[in-house]
């Protein structure tokens, strides 16, 4: 195999296997330079496990994997990839009785090339936190942390494992932007996550992983396109007689489905201002209308007949 | 490699070992407990291993109830000449700095012995011995003087086995009662013992060995729990496999972690060698400049043994456990503190399983020997013993996850 240079990340076949699991089970994939790849999966899917791999940090079955041009196979090629590469583990954690400076310090002092410490604080807008202690931070600014912790060598790959597992809905939105930042300054991002906004919103590339293997693979728009349901349509009227007006009036657009005081058709090709022409046209009254788009965790449920989101724990 | 390159790579990793070095450093400073427990330990165990087996400190003495039941009468008058009277001032009665001396105290006790035998006596009492002079003791004495074929004249000496100590006080009694029958018979001992240290022992004393194997015993325990903690915790934390896949070797991290031990090793010996000075008056001139080296490579002795033992420990919970095994064994065979010519054949030869034993003789060689021709080899053995335990450890260090 050889690595084109436009891949950061080139793997083929790769298994892991524990006694009686495969957690891993023949993933080959591409990820191009300066893309956020994001693995979307389960937890459970091994999702962390092909990271953990990819870093140096686990070892495989078999196969092959290049990052970054280095086969992680040889000694060299690993120790020279550990110095480009950025981590940030499912289940973070650094030194407790450091501050947020000592420990960015503590970890920089790891590589040659380092960015300054305070741009990092503030990147990851920890300014006013950097000289608290790493144990009194909450989760989200641990996390936070964390990334920091990820760029202090300026990598030009940044894994990110469930980056945002655990963070409330503004410091997820936060990880965001510092994710989209990285994606500017051309950094590549492997990033795993379970929660299909995240890969959507991000994600150049999305790979979607279920038990071990690759299901779906494409931009989101493509896996939605390929994969997702049809667009829908949603009428809301006042009563149930008004509902069954909609019903007669627009029944040729698609499949529909009925529900109290709503009616819901399922179509590729029809658009919202077809349906409120008809339904002018018929003088038919209605409260509201509004259209539904496929989402990733419908790609998930079409392909492989299961919740994205499960009941399990954030453990993969 | 370039020269530039291969210096520069020498400074990065030195860097990198003394990031961690320092950071444990600071993260030690910072736990009041991990100081407080630091600085405590070695000082309860000088103290309690110091007053346990140095002989320092307030002496011990042994009560010992006495029942006199001999009367020495001729007629209606007492005799003056009492040997019942002889043996209990032989035992140090009415003489409190003989009985300091002896290691005993007699307590007077009286009751009934065909009322209550002297066995139940003891059992009701909580008594750990009793001696008894029963009745006519002093008579017979007088008659075996008279007559060398009378039958023998004996006290009964009653003894709990549950107490170590009786065993002592049955000697102190016997010697009491030879240098009674010396008196009596007047027999003129023509042979002896004198006692003569080798030159170099002239000045030190008991306290002096000990304090050298102390520091080593507390190292050993202190510093090898700890570091089988810090590392089954790292391992379930995960910042042991976040630092692998960072550009830090394994060995680097080995060797900060041993950089830390040597340090808090000799923080530890000079805290117990200060107060052995004040408690047990030790005398510092006898550490030998070897001591630091001994201490040094026992040092990294034991942290490479804490790495072996921490490969196989699967949770912080059971590093304590898993060291405990190890180092209790090792603490009390090794000679450090029990001479092992004391111990059976057999647990001599366990003893020599343990690194300790080889690093306490290396401490004693170089304190009596203090030449090197003397000490090289327990000298060379631990030397060996901290740079292959420190490969072994830094080998066997899971770096990776399986």
């Amino acid at each position: 195999m050889k690595l084109e240079n436009e891949h950061a990340i080139i793997t083929e076949d790769l298994v892991k296997k524990y006694k009686n699991v495969v957690a891993v089970d023949g993933i080959s994939l591409k990820v191009k330079k300066g893309e956020v790849f994001a693995f979307l999966g389960p937890n459970g899917a091994g999702k962390t496990t092909t990271v953990e791999i990819l870093e140096g940090v686990r070892t495989k079955t078999s196969g092959k994997a290049y990052v970054l041009g280095y086969d992680i196979d040889k000694r060299q090629d690993l120790e020279q990839l550990k110095k480009k590469i950025g981590t940030l583990p499912q289940e973070f954690n650094t030194h407790q009785n450091l501050t947020v400076r000592e420990n960015l310090k503590f970890w920089s002092r790891m590589y040659a090339k380092n960015l300054p410490i305070d741009d990092l604080i503030a990147l990851v807008n920890l300014e006013e936190k950097a000289k608290e202690r790493y144990k009194n931070l909450s989760g989200g600014l641990q996390r936070r942390l964390g990334i920091a912790i990820a760029l202090v060598n300026d990598p030009e790959l940044v894994f990110l494992d469930e980056p945002t597992t655990g963070l409330d809905p503004r410091a997820r939105r936060e990880t965001w932007a510092v994710i989209e930042g990285l994606k500017q300054k051309g950094k590549t991002v492997f990033l795993t996550t379970h929660y299909m906004e995240e890969a959507e919103v991000l994600a150049d590339t999305v790979a979607i992983i279920h038990k071990g293997k690759i299901v779906a693979l494409g931009s989101p728009a493509e896996l939605i396109d390929k994969y997702g349901s049809e667009n829908k349509i949603i009428v809301r009227g006042s009563s149930s007689k008004t509902r069954d007006l909609i019903h007669r009036t627009l029944f040729q657009l698609g499949p529909m489905e009925t529900a109290e005081g709503e009616v819901m058709i399922s179509t590729k090709k029809a658009k919202i201002a077809e349906v409120i022409e008809l339904l002018e046209k018929e003088k038919v009254p209605y409260r509201d209308i509004i259209t539904q788009r496929p989402s990733l965790e419908d790609v998930f449920l079409n392909l492989t007949g299961e919740r994205l989101l499960g009941e399990r724990g954030d453990e993969d | 490699m370039s020269k530039r390159r291969f210096f520069k790579n020498i400074y990065l990793s030195l860097r990198r070992i003394w990031a961690e070095t320092s950071r444990i450093g600071l993260g030690w400073v910072r736990s009041p407990a991990a100081v407080f427990f630091t600085f405590i330990y070695p000082i309860i165990m000088i103290l309690l291993f110091g007053y346990l087996f140095a002989g320092e400190g307030t002496t011990t003495l042994y009560s010992l109830p006495y029942l006199n039941e001999d009367t020495y009468q001729v007629g209606n008058a007492t005799l003056p000449y009492y040997p019942a009277q002889e043996l209990l001032t032989e035992l140090g009665l009415n003489n409190d700095s003989l009985g300091e001396a002896l290691g005993i105290k007699l307590i007077p006790v009286n009751f009934n012995t065909s009322e209550i035998l002297p066995q139940n006596w003891m059992k009701e009492q909580n008594a750990a011995y009793l001696l008894r002079i029963p009745k006519g003791w002093s008579a017979m004495v007088n008659a075996s003087l008279l007559n060398a074929s009378a039958p023998k004249a004996l006290v009964q000496y009653y003894y709990d086995p549950g107490y170590t100590s009786s065993t002592e006080v049955m000697k102190i009694i016997d010697n009491a009662l030879k240098e009674l029958n010396a008196q009596l018979f007047n027999i003129e001992t023509s042979i002896g013992i004198i006692t003569t240290t080798t030159p170099e022992r002239e000045e030190l004393s008991y306290i002096d060995f000990y304090i050298p194997g102390i520091i080593m015993v507390t190292l050993s325990t202190s510093g090898m729990m700890g570091l089988v903690s810090t590392v089954a915790e790292g391992r379930r934390n995960g910042i042991i496999f976040k630092m692998s896949a960072t550009p830090m070797k394994k060995w680097e991290w080995a060797l900060a972690q041993e950089i830390w031990q040597i340090i808090i090793s000799l923080v530890i010996a000079l805290l117990t060698a200060l107060t052995g000075v004040i408690a047990f008056g030790f005398q510092l001139s006898a550490i030998h400049p070897l001591h630091v080296v001994i201490l040094i490579f026992g040092s990294m002795t034991f942290a490479g043994l804490a790495l072996i033992i921490a490969r196989f420990v699967k949770s912080p919970e059971g590093a304590v456990a898993a060291t405990l095994a190890f180092v209790f064994p090792q603490m009390f065979l090794s000679g450090s503190i029990i001479p092992p010519e004391v111990m059976p054949e057999f647990l001599q030869q366990i003893a020599r399983i343990f690194p300790l034993y080889y690093i306490a003789k290396a401490m004693r060689a170089a304190m009596l020997e203090a030449t090197l021709p003397k000490v090289w080899l327990p000298l060379g053995i631990t030397i060996a013993m901290g740079v292959i335990f420190f490969i072994l450890g830094s080998a066997l260090t899971i770096w990776k996850k399986d």
